[in-house]
Protein backbone atom coordinates (compact mmCIF):
# COMPACT_ATOMS: atom_id res chain seq x y z
CA UNK A 1 0.00 0.00 0.00
CA UNK A 2 1.36 3.30 -0.99
CA UNK A 3 2.62 5.78 1.46
CA UNK A 4 -0.70 8.04 0.98
CA UNK A 5 -3.10 5.05 1.03
CA UNK A 6 -1.81 4.04 4.57
CA UNK A 7 -2.29 7.17 5.49
CA UNK A 8 -5.76 7.90 5.23
CA UNK A 9 -6.55 4.52 6.74
CA UNK A 10 -4.53 4.52 9.41
CA UNK A 11 -6.83 8.60 9.93
CA UNK A 12 -10.09 7.06 9.04
CA UNK A 13 -11.66 8.46 11.90
CA UNK A 14 -10.42 11.67 11.72
CA UNK A 15 -12.84 12.01 8.50
CA UNK A 16 -15.85 11.94 10.10
CA UNK A 17 -15.17 15.71 10.73
CA UNK A 18 -18.86 16.60 10.66
CA UNK A 19 -22.13 16.69 12.97
CA UNK A 20 -25.59 16.75 11.94
CA UNK A 21 -27.57 19.67 12.73
CA UNK A 22 -29.33 19.66 16.55
CA UNK A 23 -32.88 19.54 14.53
CA UNK A 24 -32.44 16.69 12.44
CA UNK A 25 -33.87 14.21 14.57
CA UNK A 26 -37.18 16.21 15.16
CA UNK A 27 -37.75 16.51 11.72
CA UNK A 28 -37.29 12.31 11.66
CA UNK A 29 -39.57 12.21 14.42
CA UNK A 30 -42.04 14.04 12.39
CA UNK A 31 -41.58 11.69 9.63
CA UNK A 32 -42.08 8.65 11.23
CA UNK A 33 -44.86 10.12 13.21
CA UNK A 34 -47.16 10.73 9.91
CA UNK A 35 -46.18 7.33 8.48
CA UNK A 36 -47.25 5.70 11.86
CA UNK A 37 -50.43 8.09 11.25
CA UNK A 38 -50.95 6.60 7.85
CA UNK A 39 -50.17 2.97 8.85
CA UNK A 40 -53.41 3.03 11.75
CA UNK A 41 -55.37 4.63 9.00
CA UNK A 42 -55.10 1.15 6.61
CA UNK A 43 -55.55 -0.95 9.55
CA UNK A 44 -58.90 0.73 10.37
CA UNK A 45 -60.02 0.32 6.71
CA UNK A 46 -58.84 -2.85 6.53
CA UNK A 47 -60.88 -4.04 9.90
CA UNK A 48 -64.26 -2.71 8.65
CA UNK A 49 -63.52 -4.18 4.84
CA UNK A 50 -65.17 -8.12 5.76
CA UNK A 51 -64.44 -9.27 2.60
CA UNK A 52 -60.42 -8.85 3.08
CA UNK A 53 -58.96 -11.38 2.42
CA UNK A 54 -55.64 -13.19 3.16
CA UNK A 55 -52.71 -14.87 1.47
CA UNK A 56 -49.94 -15.64 2.77
CA UNK A 57 -46.66 -14.55 0.70
CA UNK A 58 -45.69 -18.43 0.45
CA UNK A 59 -48.38 -19.49 -1.57
CA UNK A 60 -48.79 -16.53 -3.18
CA UNK A 61 -45.68 -17.38 -4.55
CA UNK A 62 -46.63 -20.90 -5.41
CA UNK A 63 -49.71 -19.96 -7.12
CA UNK A 64 -47.53 -17.03 -8.93
CA UNK A 65 -45.31 -20.20 -10.30
CA UNK A 66 -48.22 -22.00 -11.53
CA UNK A 67 -50.07 -19.29 -12.70
CA UNK A 68 -46.29 -18.09 -14.96
CA UNK A 69 -46.30 -20.91 -16.68
CA UNK A 70 -49.77 -20.18 -17.87
CA UNK A 71 -49.23 -16.53 -17.90
CA UNK A 72 -46.23 -16.77 -20.04
CA UNK A 73 -47.89 -18.37 -22.99
CA UNK A 74 -50.82 -15.93 -23.11
CA UNK A 75 -48.33 -13.46 -22.64
CA UNK A 76 -46.05 -14.20 -25.51
CA UNK A 77 -49.59 -14.73 -27.58
CA UNK A 78 -51.42 -11.43 -26.30
CA UNK A 79 -47.81 -9.50 -26.63
CA UNK A 80 -47.35 -10.54 -30.25
CA UNK A 81 -51.79 -9.68 -30.51
CA UNK A 82 -51.42 -6.34 -28.69
CA UNK A 83 -47.63 -5.09 -29.44
CA UNK A 84 -46.81 -2.26 -27.67
CA UNK A 85 -48.89 -0.06 -26.12
CA UNK A 86 -49.01 2.93 -24.09
CA UNK A 87 -47.33 2.66 -21.36
CA UNK A 88 -49.14 3.68 -18.06
CA UNK A 89 -45.91 2.50 -15.69
CA UNK A 90 -46.73 1.62 -12.27
CA UNK A 91 -44.51 4.10 -11.61
CA UNK A 92 -43.01 6.96 -13.39
CA UNK A 93 -39.05 6.35 -13.54
CA UNK A 94 -38.08 5.62 -16.63
CA UNK A 95 -36.39 2.13 -17.07
CA UNK A 96 -35.79 2.34 -20.72
CA UNK A 97 -32.45 3.72 -20.05
CA UNK A 98 -31.18 0.99 -17.58
CA UNK A 99 -32.95 -1.66 -18.96
CA UNK A 100 -35.23 -1.86 -22.19
CA UNK A 101 -36.52 -5.04 -22.12
CA UNK A 102 -37.86 -4.81 -18.92
CA UNK A 103 -39.36 -1.77 -19.85
CA UNK A 104 -41.25 -3.85 -22.25
CA UNK A 105 -42.09 -6.32 -19.51
CA UNK A 106 -43.18 -3.71 -17.43
CA UNK A 107 -45.61 -1.61 -20.15
CA UNK A 108 -47.22 -5.44 -20.89
CA UNK A 109 -47.94 -6.13 -17.19
CA UNK A 110 -48.47 -2.78 -16.36
CA UNK A 111 -51.68 -3.08 -19.04
CA UNK A 112 -52.54 -6.36 -17.83
CA UNK A 113 -53.06 -5.06 -14.04
CA UNK A 114 -54.98 -2.05 -15.84
CA UNK A 115 -57.03 -4.53 -17.56
CA UNK A 116 -58.00 -6.71 -14.75
CA UNK A 117 -58.15 -3.38 -11.90
CA UNK A 118 -61.00 -2.20 -14.78
CA UNK A 119 -63.24 -5.58 -14.69
CA UNK A 120 -63.13 -6.07 -10.93
CA UNK A 121 -64.37 -2.81 -10.82
CA UNK A 122 -67.31 -3.53 -13.32
CA UNK A 123 -68.16 -6.37 -10.82
CA UNK A 124 -67.80 -4.66 -7.48
CA UNK A 125 -66.90 -0.65 -7.29
CA UNK A 126 -65.85 -1.24 -4.01
CA UNK A 127 -63.68 -4.42 -4.64
CA UNK A 128 -60.27 -3.18 -4.44
CA UNK A 129 -60.63 -1.82 -1.45
CA UNK A 130 -60.58 -5.13 0.04
CA UNK A 131 -56.62 -5.45 -0.64
CA UNK A 132 -55.26 -1.75 -1.40
CA UNK A 133 -52.67 -2.41 1.73
CA UNK A 134 -51.51 -5.75 -0.40
CA UNK A 135 -51.43 -3.90 -3.67
CA UNK A 136 -49.42 -1.10 -2.02
CA UNK A 137 -46.96 -2.82 -0.48
CA UNK A 138 -46.42 -4.70 -3.87
CA UNK A 139 -45.79 -1.29 -4.93
CA UNK A 140 -43.57 -0.63 -1.88
CA UNK A 141 -41.49 -3.56 -3.06
CA UNK A 142 -41.97 -2.59 -6.45
CA UNK A 143 -40.92 1.02 -6.23
CA UNK A 144 -37.67 -0.13 -3.63
CA UNK A 145 -36.22 -3.14 -6.18
CA UNK A 146 -36.48 -0.51 -8.92
CA UNK A 147 -34.28 1.71 -6.59
CA UNK A 148 -32.43 -1.16 -6.31
CA UNK A 149 -31.91 -1.94 -9.94
CA UNK A 150 -29.40 1.33 -10.61
CA UNK A 151 -26.85 -0.01 -8.09
CA UNK A 152 -27.25 -3.71 -7.35
CA UNK A 153 -24.48 -6.40 -8.01
CA UNK A 154 -27.24 -8.48 -10.12
CA UNK A 155 -29.55 -6.72 -12.01
CA UNK A 156 -31.01 -9.85 -13.56
CA UNK A 157 -31.86 -11.15 -9.84
CA UNK A 158 -33.96 -7.47 -9.32
CA UNK A 159 -35.40 -7.45 -12.71
CA UNK A 160 -36.85 -11.51 -11.89
CA UNK A 161 -38.30 -10.11 -8.78
CA UNK A 162 -39.93 -7.09 -10.78
CA UNK A 163 -41.79 -9.27 -13.36
CA UNK A 164 -42.74 -11.79 -10.05
CA UNK A 165 -43.84 -9.07 -8.61
CA UNK A 166 -46.23 -7.43 -11.15
CA UNK A 167 -47.30 -11.40 -11.68
CA UNK A 168 -48.55 -11.38 -8.03
CA UNK A 169 -50.81 -8.76 -8.49
CA UNK A 170 -52.42 -9.95 -12.16
CA UNK A 171 -52.97 -13.20 -9.42
CA UNK A 172 -54.43 -11.29 -6.66
CA UNK A 173 -56.78 -9.09 -9.10
CA UNK A 174 -57.35 -12.93 -11.06
CA UNK A 175 -58.54 -14.80 -7.63
CA UNK A 176 -60.71 -11.72 -6.62
CA UNK A 177 -62.38 -12.03 -10.11
CA UNK A 178 -62.91 -15.62 -9.18
CA UNK A 179 -64.16 -15.24 -5.52
CA UNK A 180 -66.59 -12.42 -6.83
CA UNK A 181 -67.98 -14.32 -9.66
CA UNK A 182 -68.43 -17.24 -7.18
CA UNK A 183 -69.99 -15.09 -4.60
CA UNK A 184 -72.42 -13.51 -7.46
CA UNK A 185 -73.10 -16.78 -8.38
CA UNK A 186 -74.00 -18.04 -5.75
CA UNK A 187 -76.24 -15.26 -4.82
CA UNK A 188 -78.07 -16.00 -8.49
CA UNK A 189 -78.18 -19.15 -7.63
CA UNK A 190 -80.14 -18.73 -4.18
CA UNK A 191 -82.14 -15.91 -5.24
CA UNK A 192 -83.78 -18.35 -7.73
CA UNK A 193 -84.64 -21.09 -5.20
CA UNK A 194 -86.37 -18.66 -3.41
CA UNK A 195 -88.77 -17.26 -6.29
CA UNK B 1 -23.53 -21.25 6.14
CA UNK B 2 -24.03 -17.75 6.28
CA UNK B 3 -22.83 -15.72 9.55
CA UNK B 4 -25.35 -14.22 11.66
CA UNK B 5 -24.00 -11.43 13.44
CA UNK B 6 -24.99 -10.52 16.55
CA UNK B 7 -25.07 -6.54 16.91
CA UNK B 8 -23.83 -4.84 20.38
CA UNK B 9 -26.54 -2.80 19.88
CA UNK B 10 -29.15 -5.75 19.05
CA UNK B 11 -31.69 -4.84 22.03
CA UNK B 12 -32.16 -1.27 20.20
CA UNK B 13 -32.86 -3.07 16.91
CA UNK B 14 -35.31 -4.89 18.31
CA UNK B 15 -37.06 -2.07 19.64
CA UNK B 16 -36.94 -0.72 16.12
CA UNK B 17 -38.64 -3.64 14.60
CA UNK B 18 -41.56 -2.91 17.21
CA UNK B 19 -41.53 0.72 16.42
CA UNK B 20 -40.21 1.82 19.57
CA UNK B 21 -39.23 6.06 19.20
CA UNK B 22 -36.86 5.23 22.07
CA UNK B 23 -34.78 2.80 20.60
CA UNK B 24 -35.37 4.86 17.06
CA UNK B 25 -33.91 7.43 18.82
CA UNK B 26 -31.30 6.01 20.51
CA UNK B 27 -30.41 4.28 16.99
CA UNK B 28 -30.09 7.72 15.63
CA UNK B 29 -27.76 8.84 18.16
CA UNK B 30 -25.64 5.64 17.78
CA UNK B 31 -25.18 5.81 13.55
CA UNK B 32 -26.29 9.29 12.62
CA UNK B 33 -22.72 11.36 13.00
CA UNK B 34 -20.99 8.33 11.26
CA UNK B 35 -23.70 8.22 8.59
CA UNK B 36 -23.66 11.44 7.97
CA UNK B 37 -19.94 11.71 7.05
CA UNK B 38 -20.28 8.40 4.63
CA UNK B 39 -22.84 10.88 2.84
CA UNK B 40 -20.74 14.15 3.51
CA UNK B 41 -17.58 12.12 1.73
CA UNK B 42 -19.84 11.55 -1.92
CA UNK B 43 -21.95 14.29 -2.03
CA UNK B 44 -19.37 16.77 -0.20
CA UNK B 45 -22.34 19.40 0.44
CA UNK B 46 -24.50 19.30 3.40
CA UNK B 47 -27.65 20.26 2.36
CA UNK B 48 -28.01 17.08 0.59
CA UNK B 49 -25.74 14.76 2.75
CA UNK B 50 -28.70 16.02 5.59
CA UNK B 51 -31.59 15.44 3.31
CA UNK B 52 -29.86 11.84 2.51
CA UNK B 53 -29.49 11.21 6.16
CA UNK B 54 -33.24 12.08 7.08
CA UNK B 55 -34.55 9.79 3.96
CA UNK B 56 -32.77 6.86 4.87
CA UNK B 57 -33.54 7.20 8.47
CA UNK B 58 -37.20 6.74 8.00
CA UNK B 59 -36.75 4.20 4.81
CA UNK B 60 -34.65 2.50 7.28
CA UNK B 61 -36.83 2.10 10.02
CA UNK B 62 -39.74 0.88 8.16
CA UNK B 63 -37.60 -1.54 6.33
CA UNK B 64 -35.95 -3.05 9.21
CA UNK B 65 -37.79 -5.90 9.28
CA UNK B 66 -35.97 -6.91 6.03
CA UNK B 67 -32.52 -6.54 7.74
CA UNK B 68 -31.63 -10.25 8.54
CA UNK B 69 -28.15 -10.37 10.09
CA UNK B 70 -26.36 -11.59 7.50
CA UNK B 71 -24.14 -8.43 8.23
CA UNK B 72 -23.70 -5.97 10.38
CA UNK B 73 -26.72 -3.66 11.22
CA UNK B 74 -24.16 -0.71 10.58
CA UNK B 75 -22.86 -2.21 7.00
CA UNK B 76 -26.35 -2.71 6.21
CA UNK B 77 -27.23 0.93 6.81
CA UNK B 78 -24.08 2.42 5.73
CA UNK B 79 -25.08 0.13 2.26
CA UNK B 80 -28.80 2.02 2.42
CA UNK B 81 -26.71 5.43 3.02
CA UNK B 82 -24.04 5.08 -0.19
CA UNK B 83 -26.66 4.02 -2.47
CA UNK B 84 -28.73 7.01 -1.69
CA UNK B 85 -26.06 9.27 -1.49
CA UNK B 86 -24.73 7.96 -5.32
CA UNK B 87 -28.34 8.06 -6.41
CA UNK B 88 -28.26 11.73 -5.52
CA UNK B 89 -24.87 12.43 -6.61
CA UNK B 90 -26.19 11.07 -9.78
CA UNK B 91 -28.72 13.58 -10.62
CA UNK B 92 -25.95 16.13 -10.93
CA UNK B 93 -24.88 17.08 -14.12
CA UNK B 94 -21.41 16.68 -13.83
CA UNK B 95 -21.53 13.21 -12.42
CA UNK B 96 -22.14 11.62 -15.90
CA UNK B 97 -18.66 12.80 -17.00
CA UNK B 98 -16.48 12.17 -14.24
CA UNK B 99 -17.29 8.19 -14.66
CA UNK B 100 -15.93 7.90 -18.18
CA UNK B 101 -15.77 4.85 -19.69
CA UNK B 102 -12.47 2.79 -18.97
CA UNK B 103 -9.13 4.16 -20.31
CA UNK B 104 -5.94 2.81 -19.24
CA UNK B 105 -5.14 3.74 -15.95
CA UNK B 106 -1.90 6.66 -15.87
CA UNK B 107 1.36 6.10 -14.89
CA UNK B 108 1.16 6.29 -11.27
CA UNK B 109 4.54 7.73 -10.48
CA UNK B 110 5.22 7.29 -6.61
CA UNK B 111 8.27 8.75 -5.54
CA UNK B 112 10.04 6.64 -3.45
CA UNK B 113 10.86 9.95 -1.10
CA UNK B 114 7.67 10.69 -1.06
CA UNK B 115 6.88 13.14 1.88
CA UNK B 116 4.97 11.32 4.48
CA UNK B 117 4.36 14.29 6.66
CA UNK B 118 0.93 15.59 5.38
CA UNK B 119 -1.15 17.15 7.63
CA UNK B 120 -4.80 15.77 8.24
CA UNK B 121 -6.64 18.78 7.34
CA UNK B 122 -4.56 19.59 3.91
CA UNK B 123 -5.37 15.59 3.20
CA UNK B 124 -9.37 16.41 4.35
CA UNK B 125 -9.51 19.83 2.17
CA UNK B 126 -7.74 17.71 -0.66
CA UNK B 127 -10.15 15.31 -0.93
CA UNK B 128 -12.41 17.67 -0.76
CA UNK B 129 -11.44 19.45 -4.02
CA UNK B 130 -11.83 16.28 -6.11
CA UNK B 131 -14.14 16.08 -8.89
CA UNK B 132 -16.99 13.83 -7.59
CA UNK B 133 -16.58 10.89 -9.45
CA UNK B 134 -12.69 10.47 -8.06
CA UNK B 135 -13.89 11.41 -4.82
CA UNK B 136 -16.34 9.25 -4.50
CA UNK B 137 -14.16 6.51 -5.58
CA UNK B 138 -11.42 6.92 -3.60
CA UNK B 139 -13.20 7.49 0.25
CA UNK B 140 -15.27 4.62 -1.00
CA UNK B 141 -12.16 2.25 -1.60
CA UNK B 142 -9.67 3.98 1.50
CA UNK B 143 -12.15 4.85 4.06
CA UNK B 144 -15.46 2.95 3.84
CA UNK B 145 -13.15 -0.01 2.26
CA UNK B 146 -15.30 -0.92 0.13
CA UNK B 147 -13.55 -3.76 -2.51
CA UNK B 148 -13.26 -2.65 -6.16
CA UNK B 149 -15.63 -5.34 -6.56
CA UNK B 150 -18.45 -3.73 -4.41
CA UNK B 151 -17.54 0.05 -5.44
CA UNK B 152 -18.15 -1.40 -9.28
CA UNK B 153 -21.33 -2.76 -8.54
CA UNK B 154 -22.50 0.23 -6.42
CA UNK B 155 -21.73 2.62 -9.35
CA UNK B 156 -21.97 0.58 -11.89
CA UNK B 157 -18.85 0.47 -13.71
CA UNK B 158 -16.32 -2.16 -13.88
CA UNK B 159 -13.79 -2.85 -11.58
CA UNK B 160 -11.05 -1.42 -14.27
CA UNK B 161 -12.54 1.64 -13.95
CA UNK B 162 -12.89 1.82 -10.63
CA UNK B 163 -8.95 0.66 -10.28
CA UNK B 164 -8.30 3.42 -12.73
CA UNK B 165 -10.79 5.53 -11.08
CA UNK B 166 -8.53 5.39 -7.68
CA UNK B 167 -4.99 6.09 -9.20
CA UNK B 168 -6.17 9.31 -11.41
CA UNK B 169 -7.91 10.29 -7.24
CA UNK B 170 -4.80 9.42 -5.88
CA UNK B 171 -2.66 11.39 -8.45
CA UNK B 172 -4.76 14.54 -8.35
CA UNK B 173 -4.46 14.28 -4.88
CA UNK B 174 -0.70 14.16 -4.43
CA UNK B 175 -0.48 16.97 -7.13
CA UNK B 176 -2.84 19.18 -5.08
CA UNK B 177 -1.27 18.45 -1.59
CA UNK B 178 2.13 19.60 -3.95
CA UNK B 179 1.16 22.61 -4.58
CA UNK B 180 -0.45 23.75 -1.40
Amino acid sequence: MDPLEKFIRDNKAAFDQHEPSDDLWEDIEANLDTLDDDASEEEIIKNTTSRSITISYRTLWRVAAVALLLLSSVAVWQYVERGQQANTAVTTVPLNEIDPELADAEAYYTAQIQEKREELIAIDPDALKAFDGELHELDELYDNLKEKLLSTADQEAIATAMIENLRIRIEILNRQIEILERYQQKKQENETQYL
Amino acid sequence: MSTQYTDIHQHWIEGCRQGDRKAQKEIYRLYAKGMLNVSMRILNEMTEAEDVLQEAFVDMFKKIHTFKGESSFGAWFKRIIVNKSINQLKKRKTYQKMIAQYEPPEEVTTEANEVTSWRLERVQKGIQQLPDGFRTVLTLYLIEEYSHKEIAQTLGITESTSKSQLNRAKTKLRNWLKEH
